[in-house]
């Protein structure tokens, strides 16, 4: 039955016997009281992926992150120094939202060389500091020391901006990334710079929707259009090439579905016509380079690497040279913001470009499936008819993230309870 | 008539400055949402980049000396000096 090896004793998920094999609750995914403690053990606590370089692109740019889950709303900016640093975007003085552009509630993107707060005109630097105090005269014993923004710890890797909002991270940035997806470093990222974005407001628990991305059993009864009709079949199955965890961290590798190998008959005439798809253009640009992190698994005919960093952040990457980058940022237990982006090597001519094109609408056609059982899915298990669900090993990553869900809040409760920070 | 070419996301309007409008002003009365902040020279956030023509500020208290010479305006303090001016917004 299995077209790939699995460890032993026989089964992704025996192999990793902590998770165990029984039947999995989703409580966590509709319990109000869950996602307030999801708020500090998850949210305040680990690295979050607020953006990328290329949203800094030269000296004095800056962006705006509203972080919901952590209540909070993130200024990042990049200094004339081109170091980028992230603030608590709030004004030193009366506490007011200190950068927005059209609403207090919505993310903004610009470049300047000061921040000046709308309430009483306070200004402040890109580094942070405050650089203008209307009539200083009128206050009592300000202290120029502490009249800056309130820094969050900020760093970047591999041109993705990570935030974190613990006083002092228990982990660096790197140690928390891990080997597994560390390895990736050296992965072009820098060279694939074409970017199309998607942005929806959905209705499930943000785990629900990462759930929908990280198996892949649900790929033939569910996107049964990936295929031209002549080559739909009722029974077909899927199975992944190589599944890998490290520490909360996960990815699966698939082999295979190469479309430019594919015969025109099983293929929509568009795809032939933009020699594109949901594998991206056909005809892959050379981008030299080594990419130790791609493919741990040393599948053969390897078509994507799905990297499931914690706790929201979605690398694909794919055989044809691109990638996609997924992140959910829960809004409350039961919505989350959805934030996609296709990224292409620079299109040379209007064919590539329109390949690309090619490409985006049909990664949103996808996603829009998957989207489609999004809220079917939250209100079947609110009606909580049953308490625990049968997960096969095709659902390995599943089980594992709602187990490592389940111990981050745990172990920010034992600490808490503990006194500890 | 001073002419004013403005390109911001993607698209350029050029229209007529009306007497002494800055280019803020101008691109808001071709219809156009510029990004801005304090509108008082401070900020930079409405900054663009002069391409054609020349254009003097009445405050700049936050682009430097390096980035003025290469072109870079304040355009909520930026009056066009010349009949023709082109600006572009993020470039």
């Amino acid at each position: 039955m299995s077209s790939f090896a699995r460890p032993a004793p026989g089964t992704w998920t025996e192999h990793h016997s902590e998770l165990g094999t029984g039947n999995v609750s989703f409580e966590d995914s509709i319990s109000p009281e869950f996602f307030e403690l999801e708020r500090d053990a998850i949210f305040r606590r680990a690295w979050l992926n607020v953006g990328r370089i290329d949203d800094l692109p030269r000296k004095g740019t800056w962006f705006t992150k509203e972080l919901v889950a952590a209540r909070t709303s993130l200024l990042v900016a990049r200094g004339m120094d081109d170091e980028v640093r992230a603030f608590h975007n709030v004004c030193r003085h009366r506490g007011n939202k200190l950068v927005w552009i059209r609403s207090p509630r919505e993310d903004a993107a610009g470049v300047g060389r000061q921040f000046v707060c709308k309430y009483h005109g306070w200004r402040f630097g890109l580094d942070g500091g405050c650089t203008y105090v209307h009539q200083q005269d009128e206050f009592f014993d300000l202290d120029e020391e502490t009249l800056g923004l309130a820094p969050v710890h900020c760093e970047v890797w591999a041109g993705f901006i990570f935030v974190n909002l613990q006083p002092e991270p228990e982990q660096t940035l790197r140690e928390f990334l891990g080997p597994m997806v560390g390895a990736l470093e050296d992965y072009p990222f820098d060279r694939l710079t074409d970017r199309y974005s998607f942005r929806a407001e959905n209705r499930s628990n943000w785990k629900i929707f990462i759930d929908a991305f990280q198996e892949y059993y649900h790929v033939p009864p569910l996107h049964t259009h990936q295929l031209g009709p002549t080559a739909r079949n009722p029974e077909a199955t899927f199975e992944a090439a190589h599944y890998q965890l490290d520490g909360p961290h996960r990815m699966v590798s698939t082999s295979g579905s190469h479309k430019h190998r594919f015969p025109a008959e099983h293929l929509y005439p568009s795809e032939v016509l933009f020699r594109s798809g949901n594998m991206g253009p056909w005809d892959a640009p050379e981008i030299e380079g080594t990419r130790n992190g791609v493919n741990p698994g040393e599948v053969r005919s390897w078509g994507i690497d799905n990297f499931q960093v914690f706790p929201n952040l979605e690398l694909l990457l794919y055989e044809r040279n691109w990638y996609l980058s997924y992140r959910f940022w829960p809004t409350s237990h039961t919505t989350h913001t959805f934030e996609a982006d296709l990224w292409f090597a620079p299109a040379r001519t209007a064919r590539e470009r329109l390949a690309q094109e090619y490409a985006a609408i049909t990664v949103k056609e996808y996603a829009l499936q998957d989207c489609g059982t999004l809220d079917g899915t939250q209100m079947g298990l609110e009606s909580r008819a049953f308490d625990d669900f049968p997960l096969n090993d095709q659902e390995l990553l599943v089980r594992h993230f709602h187990h490592t869900v389940g111990r981050w809040v745990q172990d920010h409760l034992s600490s808490t309870l503990r006194g500890a920070p | 008539m001073t002419k004013v070419t403005i390109t911001l996301d993607g698209s350029t309007e050029t229209v007529e400055q009306r007497e002494d409008d800055t280019i803020l002003q101008t691109a808001r009365w071709a219809g156009m949402r510029v990004r801005t902040s304090c509108e008082a020279g401070h900020c930079a956030t409405c900054m663009a980049l002069v391409v054609e023509g020349r254009a003097e500020m009445l405050v700049n208290d936050a682009l430097e000396d390096d980035e003025v010479e290469e072109g870079w305006v304040l355009t909520c303090q930026a009056v066009p000096v010349t009949d023709a001016v082109t600006v572009v917004f993020d470039p």
